[in-house]
């Protein structure tokens, strides 16, 4: 990591950070779930409705031509943080579930058909579970469910059995927000390709955290969101090549979308504008562009360090409870921020609630992975997430909140 | 902690009654809290119109189990429509106002529940078995 990460500067740009929780300090460990803002893209948001507040496209007038630079300035921004070439192969969504949904209703429904198949894996969240066993339900596919091995990685063997001539779409995260393992994609991708089948990453767990090139990964599609990465919520990507953008019908239709409309048609106006109908979400969108320029100067090489060496702490100090199961790979170079776990004796929303009483914010539940739960036997578990603003001191409060909680079941059941 | 895990919530947390399977059952109900996954199975079985016996399993945290445990006790012996009133009863003083002392003889039991509402996300939890009850109660045929 270089010596310029400063997380203790980093702290002080998220004014929320400073607030205090039941009586305690607030430690923000639910980042899988949404990430905090800097001051730098809250300031965006107002400096953007105070000063250039406007339609976008088309408006003749100086508010208007100021909004649509700043708009399409932030998707060039995009373009280039994850290493797509043409600023028109980034579409805007609301988040990661719309952009898997606009894959699944413009290129799925027109590609995938009787007999054909999709592969997912049994990590995937249910944006990039449900969304396909409609297509599948509804063009008579198989649906093909790729298992993971025993420390939660994707099983490989099963994958490459699945992958065959009748395989059209792989749709697989890039890393899970429930076990947070991370998916070798290029090698998917590779996969994916010699059978002429397509893949999409779900990129919403691995974007903010990592540094990404679709170039590189060669991915069909890729989806995240904008919340995840200290982006105002409402804003989303969906990135596609730009071969396949172009020969996909229109998601939605309306505004902006068109090119020409009569009474009894209309054509579609060049890509991205083609998937974008309506007024479009144009602060978040310059807000999104503010959060990367923020993560692009700490650097996603640094962000990704930080959460490495938090992890690893993580899970060495999650080693002294026995009586808690804790998935996902012990290997940080295949793992993300991401400490899930469980226990027999105490069910995860009471850990939730106890660790709420110290100011300490995690995850209980499903995770919008509920067939991952069924797989490894249980309903639920308690999920601490990491991002660029946590600390070590932070996890040996999480250590010690858990710790108390183990103590306090045990002793109170008795 | 004491506050909201009341001595009572533990002890039925960790021993829930009237689990063990039972013979000729009338209704069965069931309720998924979507959030948490948590599941509330519950079968009752009827003599001379009351309910003579009753099996509840709950999956899930310690204040679902419990409640549904002290829900299980205080409905054996009523007839659908008591259990209606008390399930309304209960459901009522969880969502609204706080407990008074004439309040607590419509639930009996079920009293001890009132340290979840300083939680109101747990509020559900503690409505989970009741649920499941009014489910099974609706399917009742007899």
């Amino acid at each position: 990591m270089s010596k310029d990460f400063d997380v203790n500067k980093i702290r002080q740009d998220f004014p929320i950070l400073d607030r205090t929780i039941n009586g305690n300090k607030l430690a923000y460990l639910d980042n899988a779930s949404s990430s905090q803002k800097p001051r730098e893209v809250i300031q965006c948001l107002v400096d953007y409705y105070e000063n250039y507040n406007s339609n976008v496209h088309r408006g003749v007038h100086t508010l208007s031509m100021e909004a649509t630079d700043l708009y399409e300035t932030a998707r060039t921004k995009v373009a280039n943080f994850i290493g797509a070439k043409e600023p028109n192969t980034i579409v805007w969504t609301r988040g990661t579930t719309e952009a898997i949904n606009l894959v699944a209703f413009s290129w799925g429904f027109e590609n995938i058909g009787a007999g054909d198949a999709i592969v997912v894996s049994q990590m995937e969240h249910h944006s990039n579970l449900v969304t396909w066993q409609l297509v599948a339900t509804r063009q008579k596919a198989e649906l093909r469910v790729v298992p993971l091995t025993d420390n939660q990685t994707l099983d490989m063997e099963a994958l490459a059995d699945s992958i065959d001539e009748k395989v059209k779409l792989v749709s697989i995260c890039h890393a899970s927000n429930s076990v947070g393992s991370i998916n070798p994609v290029k090698e998917i991708a590779r996969k994916a390709h010699a059978v002429g089948a397509k893949i999409l990453v779900d990129g919403a767990q691995s974007v903010p955290h990592m540094p990404i090139d679709v170039a590189d990964l060669d991915c069909d599609f890729l989806t995240f969101s904008g919340h995840k990465m200290l982006a105002p919520m409402g804003i989303g990507v969906l990135y596609a090549k730009q071969e396949i953008l172009e020969s996909m019908e229109p998601f939605m239709r309306g505004g902006d979308m068109v090119l020409e409309v009569w009474n009894d048609k209309a054509t579609w106006n060049s890509i991205p504008n083609k998937f974008e109908a309506g007024t479009p979400n144009v602060a978040d969108a310059i807000g999104l562009g503010a959060a990367i320029d923020y993560l692009t100067d700490i650097g996603m090489d640094n962000i990704r360090a930080h959460e490495i060496e938090l992890t690893d702490y993580a899970l060495q100090k999650f080693k002294q409870f026995e009586e808690l199961d804790v998935y996902g790979p012990t290997d940080t170079s295949i793992r993300g921020g991401i400490i899930p776990f469980h226990s027999e004796f105490v069910h995860p929303h009471d850990i939730g609630t106890i660790l709420d009483r110290s100011g300490i914010a995690i995850r209980t539940g499903h995770h919008c992975t509920m067939p991952l739960m069924r797989s490894l036997g249980i309903s639920a578990t308690a999920r601490a997430s990491f991002y660029i603003y946590n600390t070590i001191e932070e996890i040996d409060r999480l250590v010690d909140a858990i710790d108390h909680t183990l103590k306090y079941f045990s002793t109170a059941k008795k | 902690m004491h506050n909201l895990y009341h001595e009572e919530i533990l002890k039925h947390a960790k021993s829930p009654e009237f689990t063990s399977k039972i013979k000729n059952v009338n209704a069965s109900g069931h309720a998924v809290n979507q959030f948490c996954g948590d599941e509330v199975t519950v079968d009752l079985s009827f003599s001379a119109g009351l309910i003579n016996d009753v099996h509840i399993s709950s999956t899930g945290c310690s204040i679902n189990i419990a409640s549904s445990s002290l829900m299980a006790g205080e409905i054996k012996h009523l007839d659908p429509t008591q259990a209606s009133t008390l399930i309304n009863a209960y459901k009522s003083l969880m969502n609204s106002k706080p407990f008074e002392s004439n309040d607590k003889n419509k639930i009996g039991s079920l009293e001890v529940m009132e340290s979840v509402k300083a939680f109101p996300i747990r509020i559900k939890c503690a409505l989970l078995g009741t649920q499941a009850v009014e489910d099974a109660i609706s399917r009742l045929t007899i």
